[in-house]
């Protein structure tokens, strides 16, 4: 077998013992194997190493570029999504928080303001699409989240834009039921009415932030765990959210009189409701009412009280509105 | 034992060379001394299991009485540095108990011993090669017991040894007319032969890869103040010179094989290579350190004598008709214990004859049997023999009886012992032997004991021996010296001065007296000398218990 150590200027004799004497025909001194078995055994060791280097490196690198392909469709159906939307758009949850303070601190008084006074006026405002938010008074005073979380488009949302044709304990409970019910017909009325926290939450999977986050992953984890939070999050209702003109406040003051909690929590207590216009940035409507299920029937107030309490509530708002802000609650 | 053709072997002790070592048994100890440097006794092995030229001589009938084992390690010591005895004692004890039985064979050996002893010269060459080759087995065999750090240097030292040996051979005995010649031819065909050239080649590229000149710059305080390379030159030449990339590639290469990555194992395998190729004619100079050990060892025992005042030569081979004179004959075992020897002239008619040897206990009757003996082997062996001059008649036998031993598991009684010895000796003993016997029959009663004696002189004779016996039956003796009725019977006596004392010179005739009173009184067993011992004794006992 050809070996290095042999030169050209060798004679072929002395070529031919050298290549003897590294085919390892004579053991070499103090080798407990012979040079051919550690020959074997080096030579299997190198393969088996180069082989699992090659197939690390092989490994590595499909995962690497299977990461980036699952990165850029996630950055892509980020984009796709985005591109929907535009600034003021994305920057509906900036514009719409600022105004949640106000309502929470002290109460200026009731407020209805001139574009709402004309008959219809009311109605016409609310079919645009509209932001909405219900917590009580600390918890949108200091603790947004927590409320935006626990806030859904409720009876007053349905009564709002949908009041009943009577104030009757019947009627009322009827709308309570609907939207407890959650049937698709039952809340069409409310369907341009969308949750701030859809906006909170799904919105800043939209943003270049997030981009720059998706890209900077590294893992495998990282991305897949960033891409099931992309698909749980509400990013259909984020947009619809982030289409939103107006801006529905409903603050529960704490109740400052002893009485009875109802089953379902609801009790005697004042409520403020706001309503903003997001793209005037005008408040449109500030109004404080109380609200107080003593008035419903005992079988129904065990179950339906805050439902019936929140329908009554926007009835009460469209009694001011259309009394110029000078309605009393209840009848 | 193979006779040598091509290529030859350096044999100096046959006249057609003759590879007498198991070739194949002792290249496999070189390989692996050589690889290992743990070869078991390499050369000592290989040289006593060597096969020897053919000899009808049988040590057992005289090694043990003539003392020869230390002989050999006593008298033939080799000049070498210091003196030192024989590295292969077995073997040279083995040659000398073996005297070839070809005459060319012993012509051979004296004309290389009679070369060596008139040329210092050629004498110093050869002393060299012994020295070179003790260190070629020293590094072999690591004698030192010292752990080797760096095989590949180990090995380069034993191929630069090998080396020096060839270019010794080739050198320092070319202008030989002798027998140490065919060191001079064997070692040319080596050296013009490819695993010579490889090897020169590869020790040149251990000692001097590249060249490389410098200018040195000195300050005015004598300080060195800077180098300068003039210039950097491989020897292009050397077929063992790699590129430097080359040899990397090369350390690459023999890790793939199952070696250790590094320069060394480079160098290993190149001399590996090179080894192989000189591996023939390695594994003979093993057969040639023995060779040296003889004639080496024959010098220093001239040397000995020489330094004793004494004298030894390379006697003159004759018929057993031929006149015997031995002049100046002188015992070595005597001097090799550090005593200095009396030489004595032996002289008879003829060699071929039975000596009958009488005289004063302590005479130097046995000293005589041991110089003739020694004499004997040592002149049939092709060396120098124990005296200033003398003539020798080949034997084909030797039969020595000297030491008469008892034996705890020994059958019979001190006769019946002499007797299965005569036995035994009648059973072996071919025409024209010497014959050498201490006191016959001196076990039993004189008168008997001369019967047998005369029985054993007188069948003897039938066999034409080289007869040397000593007796103290005077009366008998003197009979026999005056009936003359056994052919080929001379008698020597120990000659006595004029205190009557042995002078241990042998003049012909029988003794008249054995002086054993002289040798009671010297060794004080006198009347007088006996009674005053006993007398103390007797004071010494009362006093211890009173």
């Amino acid at each position: 077998m050809p070996t290095l150590l042999v030169t050209k200027k060798m004679s072929p004799e002395l070529a031919a013992r050298v290549r003897a004497s590294v085919d390892g025909r004579r053991a070499a001194p103090g080798s407990k194997l012979a040079p051919r078995a550690t020959s074997v055994l080096r030579l299997g060791a190198t393969a088996t190493i180069v082989i699992a280097g090659i197939w690390l490196g092989v490994s590595l690198y499909r995962a690497q570029r299977e990461l980036e392909a699952r990165r850029a469709e996630l950055v892509a159906k980020a984009q796709r999504e985005a591109a929907e939307l535009g600034p003021d758009e994305h920057a509906v949850a900036t514009r719409a928080l600022p105004w949640l303070p106000p309502f929470a601190g002290a109460y200026p008084g009731d407020l209805v303001a001139d574009e709402l006074r004309p008959a219809g006026a009311l109605p016409s405002v609310l079919s645009r699409p509209t932001l909405y938010l219900r917590g009580s008074l600390p918890s949108v005073a200091s603790r947004v989240d927590e409320s935006a979380a626990s806030s859904f488009k409720d009876a007053f949302v349905l009564c709002l834009v949908a009041p009943p044709n009577a104030r009757t304990e019947p009627l009322l409970k009827a709308k309570a039921r609907a939207v407890l019910s959650g049937r698709g017909e039952a809340l069409a009325p409310v369907a341009g009415v969308e949750r701030l926290q859809d906006a909170l939450v799904g919105l800043p999977f939209l943003s270049p932030e997030w981009e720059r986050k998706v890209r900077a992953a590294r893992s495998r984890e990282d991305l897949e765990r960033m891409r099931r939070d992309f698909e749980r999050a509400p990013i259909a209702r984020a947009k619809a959210a982030a289409k939103a003109k107006l801006l529905l406040v409903v603050v529960d003051e704490p109740n400052s009189e002893p009485g009875p909690t109802e089953l379902d929590g609801e009790r005697p207590h004042d409520v403020r409701v706001g309503l903003v216009d997001l793209v005037t940035r005008k408040v449109l409507l500030r109004l404080r009412r109380r609200v107080d299920p003593s008035w419903i029937s005992a079988a129904t107030r065990a179950e339906w009280a805050s439902g019936i309490d929140s329908c009554a509530l926007a009835m009460d708002v469209h009694a001011a509105v259309a009394s110029g802000g000078r309605v009393a609650t209840g009848e | 034992m193979a006779r040598a053709d091509a290529p030859t072997i350096p044999d100096l002790l046959h006249p057609s060379p003759l590879v007498r070592i198991d070739l194949e048994k002792t290249r496999l100890g070189l390989n692996l001394a050589f690889a290992g440097g743990v070869s078991g006794g390499l050369f000592e092995e290989a040289l006593d299991q060597a096969s020897l030229a053919p000899s009808t001589w049988e040590p057992a009938s005289f090694e043990g009485d003539l003392f020869l084992r230390r002989f050999a390690a006593g008298c033939f010591k080799i000049r070498a540095g210091r003196e030192e005895g024989p590295l292969a004692a077995t073997h040279l004890v083995r040659l000398l108990a073996h005297p070839p039985r070809e005459r060319a064979t012993v012509e051979h050996r004296r004309t290389i011993l009679a070369e060596l002893s008139s040329s210092s010269e050629l004498r110093a060459r050869a002393e060299e090669l012994y020295r070179a080759l003790r260190r070629l087995r020293a590094l072999l065999e690591n004698t030192s017991g010292a752990r080797n750090w760096d095989p590949a240097r180990r090995q380069l030292d034993i191929l630069s040894v090998v080396k020096e040996v060839f270019d010794l051979m080739a050198t320092g005995f070319a202008a030989s007319r002798s027998g140490l010649a065919i060191l001079s031819e064997f070692a040319r065909r080596v050296l013009v032969g490819e695993p010579y050239r490889s090897l020169s080649d590869l020790l040149r590229y251990d000692e001097r890869l590249a060249t490389l000149s410098l200018k040195v710059g000195v300050g005015a305080d004598g300080r060195i103040r800077g180098f300068q390379v003039v210039s950097i030159a491989e020897d292009a030449e050397n077929p063992f010179i790699n590129p430097p990339w080359r040899r990397w590639l090369a350390k690459l290469e023999l890790f793939a094989r199952g070696y250790r990555f590094s320069d060394a194992e480079v160098m290993t395998r190149l001399v590996d290579a090179v080894f192989t190729g000189l591996e023939d004619d390695i594994v003979v100079l093993v057969q040639l350190l023995g060779d040296l050990e003889f004639y080496l060892g024959a010098m220093g025992f001239a040397d000995q004598a020489r330094a004793a005042g004494l004298e030894v030569c390379l006697p003159e081979l004759v018929s057993a008709d031929a006149p015997r004179a031995l002049i100046g004959l002188f015992n070595p075992l005597l001097l090799m214990s550090g005593i200095q020897p009396v030489p004595c002239d032996l002289v008879s008619s003829h060699l071929a004859t039975t000596l009958l040897v009488t005289g004063p206990n302590s005479g130097g009757k046995t000293r005589l049997l041991q110089s003739v003996g020694l004499t004997q082997l040592l002149a049939q062996c092709g060396a120098f023999i124990p005296a200033r001059s003398g003539a020798v008649a080949l034997s084909p036998a030797l039969v020595v009886s000297l030491i008469q031993e008892t034996k705890a598991d020994q059958a019979e009684g001190r006769l019946g012992m002499e007797l299965l010895r005569i036995r035994d000796l009648f059973e072996r003993l071919p025409p024209g032997a010497m014959v050498l016997l201490d006191e016959l029959c001196s076990g039993t009663n004189p008168s008997e004991g001369e019967e047998i004696f005369e029985l054993v002189v007188e069948m003897l004779s039938k066999l034409a021996p080289q007869a040397f016996i000593t007796t103290h039956f005077l009366t008998f003796a003197a009979r026999l010296e005056r009936e003359k009725k056994i052919p080929d019977l001379s008698f020597v006596q120990v000659e006595l001065g004029a205190d009557r004392r042995a002078t241990y010179q042998f003049v012909p005739g029988v003794a008249t007296t054995s002086l054993a009173g002289h040798a009671a009184e010297r060794l004080g067993v006198t009347g007088e000398q006996l009674l005053s011992l006993i007398e103390r004794n007797v004071e010494q006992f009362r006093a211890k218990h009173r």
